[in-house]
């Protein structure tokens, strides 16, 4: 909206971090609960279903020509039946941004800061979001790559120094509860991070090079779904699927057991600051989607003034979201997959297929005019 | 306690105001759209500093849901 | 009569010269008020009358004595002319001087006169002729002050435009080297150059610097701190955007990678754009020592950099939120320190922070025989009695001084600057809301940085657009023999710089 542009590269870190993004805090969990040792195989799983997603993206995107979802929408629904898809469209990205926030903002009260009221959290990482937002997408670009080199440093040090405590054992035995729980689980994943890069068909007309564009989607989503494997798989190894499926927040406990030497012992919060880096880009991502979205649904030139007034809102949002962790397990474990496919699956294949009767029929005008 | 939580939130969407409303002198449209978030999310906010229940909708999301599959 | 009606009150605009001897010297008396330093030397050259004028003080008596005043009155040839034939012969034959000009205005008049140029008028003439014969004193070329090498050239720029341009003709003897002079200030008209290497620096850059240069409407520019401001891209960042140096390698070796460079008369500060995050870490001396202790220098300087940004903000972070990060025996030292200490861990670090700056800021002003007194007493008698009185913990004070001294490692000044006005920042931050409060305080330092502009090119190049080809510049330096290409970010033209074959196996 601002005529920034980045380039294929940018876009591919931005993807990473969004992969990687809140998933890392709270994926392993859940699905150790339920595939137990076999875990990291529903993650693999996911990330080839998911990758056949992306690809579906990609194509739509092509036939988007260089339009956002929104505007693509409303130019094939019309004023009216593409806002109201809109509108479901938007506030699934914004109930999911409230929902990123809420989630690093429920990690930095347990772990870190536990005496800071959340509200107080939540406002001061917003700050920073918008401000990020506001500086457009080409800045956004710039920082990730600025950060990602920290990041994959970060997290080969977080491997190397846990790879003593690593007890294969912990993985038998290999598909033990059978398939079955592998297969449903992979569910979970799909649902959260790969369904919602939905959003990234609002940023796609933005990046240059058409060609290789697409190659960095899918790299990108390969690369933050490697990631999230490793992190899983360190989790069973070091932790045990039982320790994982009970924590909260496994990787936090995960990086609480790093000992260097038996001095260095308070190396978890390194850990963390990854975490907050990667929240910080989904956050960052999401924000400026939903504000170029809104804003492009209420034809204004400019995304900007909305920043904050959004901001108020989802601050609040946040808050009443859910009143404690029990709801928000039980929420994301049976509610968000179907959500999520609805708003990332079903909109958009509805938008496509509108699409794709549009280009058709677009052809048939564009023969029938030139024969004539 | 309540009562300071409102007015700086008060005083929060006011600055906001200010501080855009120069910038927006020229866009009527975006100067509109943008003083009707401020306004109806001021409002959201305060009442949530007010600890009046406001209506969750992940609740309203999570019954949808359950009518389909539950 | 027509020359009484401009004096006073309005400028001597292009207004051409006066035909009349007596009245050209009263206006140009009248307009400087009889100022004790105008020199007017009326004199005949058969029959002529003439006028020398120039400023005692801007001129070199001996050049104004020898040259001009004894070629016009003692050598001049003895045939009798026109006035009009006179002055041609004079332009073009009798002045041994070589630099002259034609003046046909008040305005260039005073221009030249106020330059330090001797001005020749005749009678009858509406041109006068205007004789290079600056010689004012100056300081000279010293060793320079506050960029001190172990190795590498000394010399520093001096006050004078002349002598600088100088300075860096000596460096780069190319004819692509171009001087393009500009007059800026309404009252000052300080002379300012651009310098840079045609063929090598970006035409964008240029026509940008000329047009942002041209707007300038000031009364004075009295150091080349004045056009930075007006020039520089952000007004409002406290990262610098524009490079100065007072060393004239420096400057040079700015030119050659395609930059173009600003010299303003009166200082020796040479203003350099544009100027990158990395070009700040970087120093001269990089490129004369050897290449494996300049890497390992320039990793030093970036340690330094987050260290002088964040130590005490982590201090304060860790003492008051963390404890539980910090290892056992390390947190019962701290915790003993602290028991006795009043202050919270922020308002302890302010005060020492504070106490720090302002033995700072004095040190500068102070004269020598009393700095040393100075030093002796902050070091010791503030921070030792300090300490004993309880008000600060020894940590404390080993946190401030260790940032202090790291923000001395970078060789720019403009940058240690900036990170002394975010250190206080980020400390709040660290009392409020801790190590959260410093990710997210360095993460919006990062969108800034990465938001950042120096002349249309990225602040943050080549890490962020990364570009491998000049990665070899940055952390690390490679040996010359390796330098194959210039900074591409600065400049897409004439890239090669060193043959790859120049270096034997």
């Amino acid at each position: 909206m601002d005529n920034q542009t980045i380039s294929p590269r940018q876009f591919m870190f931005l993807v990473i971090l969004f992969t990687i993004g809140s998933s890392i805090i709270i994926v392993p969990g859940p699905l150790a609960a339920q595939a137990k040792q076999d875990a990291w195989l529903s993650i693999t799983i996911s990330l080839l279903i998911g990758l056949t997603l992306i690809l579906f993206y990609n194509h739509m995107a092509k036939l988007m020509e260089g339009k956002t979802f929104v505007q693509a929408t409303i130019m094939v629904f019309g004023n009216w039946f593409g806002r109201f898809i809109l509108f479901f469209y938007l506030s699934f990205l914004f109930i999911l941004a409230a929902l990123v926030l809420r989630n690093i903002g429920d990690f930095m009260t347990t772990e870190i800061i536990p005496e800071t009221p959340l509200q107080f959290t939540h406002i001061l990482f917003l700050i920073v979001v918008i401000w990020g937002a506001y500086l457009g997408l080409e800045v956004m670009g710039r920082s990730a790559e600025m950060f990602m080199p920290w990041v994959f440093l970060l997290l080969l040090f977080f491997t190397i120094t846990l790879a003593p405590q690593i007890n294969v054992e912990n993985l038998q035995p290999f598909l033990g509860e059978g398939f079955m729980p592998v297969l449903s689980t992979s569910t979970f994943v799909i649902g959260t991070p790969l369904l919602e890069m939905v959003t990234f068909l609002m940023i796609f007309p933005y990046v240059k090079d058409a060609k290789t564009k697409r190659k960095a989607w899918v790299l990108g989503v390969f690369i933050g779904g490697m990631i999230l494997t490793l992190i899983t798989l360190l989790c069973l190894l070091v932790l045990g699927s039982d320790l994982t499926a009970l924590n909260t927040f496994p990787s936090y406990k995960l990086a609480q057991k790093i000992n260097i030497a038996g001095f260095l012992e308070g190396l978890e919060i390194v850990i963390g600051i990854i975490w907050m880096l990667t929240i910080f880009f989904k956050m960052v991502v999401l924000y400026y989607a939903v504000s170029v979205g809104v804003a492009q649904f209420l034809t204004m030139d400019d995304h900007r003034p909305l920043l904050l007034p959004l901001g108020m809102g989802m601050i609040v949002l946040s808050i009443i979201a859910y009143p404690d962790v029990a709801y928000f397990e039980t929420f994301v474990g049976d509610t968000w997959f179907p959500y999520a496919f609805t708003h990332g699956f079903i909109l958009p294949a509805f938008v496509w297929i509108g699409l794709i009767i549009k280009s058709k029929r677009d052809k048939k005008q564009k023969d029938l005019s030139s024969h004539s | 306690m309540k009562v300071w939580s409102i007015l700086a939130i008060i005083i929060v969407a006011a600055v906001i105001f200010i501080v855009e409303f120069p910038l927006l002198k020229k866009k009527k449209k975006d100067l509109w759209f943008f003083s009707l978030f401020l306004v109806i999310f001021t409002a959201i906010s305060v009442l949530e500093a007010g600890e009046v229940p406001l209506p969750n909708p992940l609740d309203y999301i999570q019954s949808f849901y359950q009518l389909f599959l539950g | 009569m027509k020359q009484n009606s401009n004096k006073q009150t309005s400028p001597p605009a292009s207004q051409p010269l006066f035909p009349n001897l007596e009245d050209s010297l009263d206006h140009i008396r009248t307009l400087m008020g009889d100022s004790s330093d105008l020199v007017i030397r009326s004199l005949m050259i058969h029959k002529t009358s003439a006028a020398v004028i120039y400023m005692d003080g801007l001129v070199d008596n001996n050049s104004v004595q020898n040259f001009i005043l004894e070629a016009l009155m003692l050598e001049m040839p003895s045939k009798r002319q026109s006035s009009h034939h006179l002055y041609l012969s004079i332009k073009e034959k009798a002045l041994p001087i070589g630099e002259t000009e034609e003046i046909e205005s008040y305005t260039d008049l005073f221009d030249k006169l106020l330059s330090g140029e001797t001005i020749l008028l005749l009678e009858k003439q509406t041109k006068a002729l205007a004789a290079s014969t600056k010689g004012w004193r100056d300081r000279g070329v010293q060793e320079t002050t506050s960029e001190s090498v172990i190795r590498g050239p000394k010399e520093a720029f001096t006050e004078t435009l002349r002598t600088n341009t100088a300075l860096i003709r000596r460096k780069i003897k190319d004819s692509n080297l171009r001087i393009e002079a500009k007059k800026i200030g309404n009252k000052t008209h300080t002379d300012v150059a651009i310098v840079y290497l045609e063929g090598t620096a970006e035409t964008d850059v240029i026509e940008e610097l000329n047009r942002r240069l041209d707007q300038i409407d000031i009364d004075g520019v009295l150091e080349s701190g004045y056009l930075e401001e007006f020039m520089q891209d952000a007004q409002y960042s406290p990262f610098p955007t524009v490079y100065n140096s007072e060393k004239p390698d420096a400057i040079a070796g700015g030119i050659l990678e395609g930059r173009v460079a600003i010299i303003t008369d009166g200082t020796p500060n040479v203003l350099l754009v544009p100027a990158l995050f990395v070009n700040f870490m970087q120093s001269s001396e990089d490129y004369y020592q050897r290449a494996d202790i300049s890497t390992l220098i320039r990793m030093l300087r970036l340690f330094c950099f987050f260290v002088a940004l964040f130590m005490p903000s982590l201090y304060i972070a860790f003492t008051t939120f963390h404890q539980e990060m910090i290892p056992p025996p390390l947190l019962i030292n701290l915790a003993a320190q602290r028991e006795g200490v009043p202050f919270p861990a922020l308002v302890e670090a302010l005060m020492m922070e504070l106490t720090f700056e302002i033995l700072r800021e004095a040190g500068v002003r102070l004269p020598k025989p009393v700095g040393s007194a100075v030093s002796i007493v902050g070091a010791l008698v503030l921070g030792q009695s300090a300490v004993q009185a309880g008000l600060v913990s020894p940590a404390m004070v080993i946190v401030v001084a260790i940032t202090a001294i790291s923000s001395f490692v970078f060789p720019s000044y403009n940058l240690a600057i900036s990170i002394r006005m975010l250190r206080f920042p980020l400390m709040i931050l660290a009392a409020t809301f801790g190590l959260y409060g410093i990710i997210l305080g360095m993460i919006a330092l990062v969108l800034h940085l990465c938001s950042l502009t120096s002349f249309g090119k990225p602040y943050m190049s080549p890490f962020a657009p990364f570009i491998p080809k000049d990665q070899k510049d940055v952390l690390v330096r490679f040996p010359h023999w390796g330098l194959l290409s210039r900074p591409s970010s600065l400049t897409k033209k004439d890239q090669k710089r060193v043959d790859s074959t120049s270096k034997e196996s």
